[in-house]
């Protein structure tokens, strides 16, 4: 099955300069962002669910890439962010590299399928050094759709 | 070479933290080691490799290990995933 990332990131999930320093902060202004947007109603269901998943081994990856995530039934499918921090923020990721590119996942707690393959489609993308220095040169969403088109 | 089929047991599958331990696991051989799922094969020493594979629970990986410590690295590797990379289920 192929998933289709385009569908799933537009203007309402795509945050192209977070403001924040600091990790947890981080997942605060994403999860607030996706707050105004529509796309979560329970703000401190989120917010925990993604804490408490990132306090059992953090989701700071490698190449500047960080995958919060958490499982609360206070959403019913699949919610996905994409959001870029250009200088980077410590988030105790794998290779010690400060993290830019955040891919933020919320799924309900019974499905975890459309939640892995995500990731999967993501990854795939974003192992090619040419996909994240796109990335990370985008200045509007639209060319941030572009490169997971 | 050594190659293993597995199965992958745990009920989340190869998600983000099984796949940490996976890759941390693999980065302390000094061997290479590729994963193969459907054709696919990836760097078993790469996060977002192995998050690539998208394995599920039930899926099956081939494990490919090649080098001076490949049979204790497939080994170690195969009971982590045996083990349901130390998960409750």
């Amino acid at each position: 099955m192929k998933m289709n990332l385009k569908k799933l990131l537009g203007k309402e999930n795509v945050f192209l300069d977070l403001k924040s320093s600091s990790k947890k902060d981080i997942i605060k202004e994403m999860i607030d962002r996706l707050v105004v947007s529509g796309k979560i109603k329970d703000r401190e269901a989120a917010l925990e669910a993604v804490l408490t998943r990132e306090e059992k081994m953090s989701t700071g990856m490698e190449n500047g890439i960080a995958i919060p995530h958490g499982k609360t039934d206070s959403v019913d499918q699949l919610i996905t962010a994409v959001a870029l921090k250009k200088e980077g923020v410590d988030f105790d990721s794998m290779d010690g590299q400060v993290s830019t590119i955040f891919i933020m996942t919320i799924s309900p707690q019974s499905r975890s399928g459309p939640h892995i393959q995500f990731l999967a489609e993501v990854s795939k993308l974003l192992k090619e050094p040419e996909a994240r220095e796109m990335l990370l040169a985008a200045r509007t969403v639209e060319e941030v759709i572009r490169v997971f088109s | 070479m050594v190659t293993k089929k597995i199965t992958v047991k745990n009920k989340l599958g190869l998600h983000a933290r099984a796949a940490v331990k996976l890759v941390n696991l693999a980065n302390r051989f000094e061997s290479s080691v590729k994963i193969e799922k459907d054709g696919n094969i990836i760097d078993g020493k790469s996060v977002l490799g192995t998050l690539t594979l998208a394995a599920t629970k039930g899926s099956s990986i081939t494990l490919r290990i090649a080098g001076k410590d490949e049979e204790i690295a497939l080994e170690s590797l195969e009971a982590l995933i045996n083990d349901k990379f130390y998960e409750n289920e």
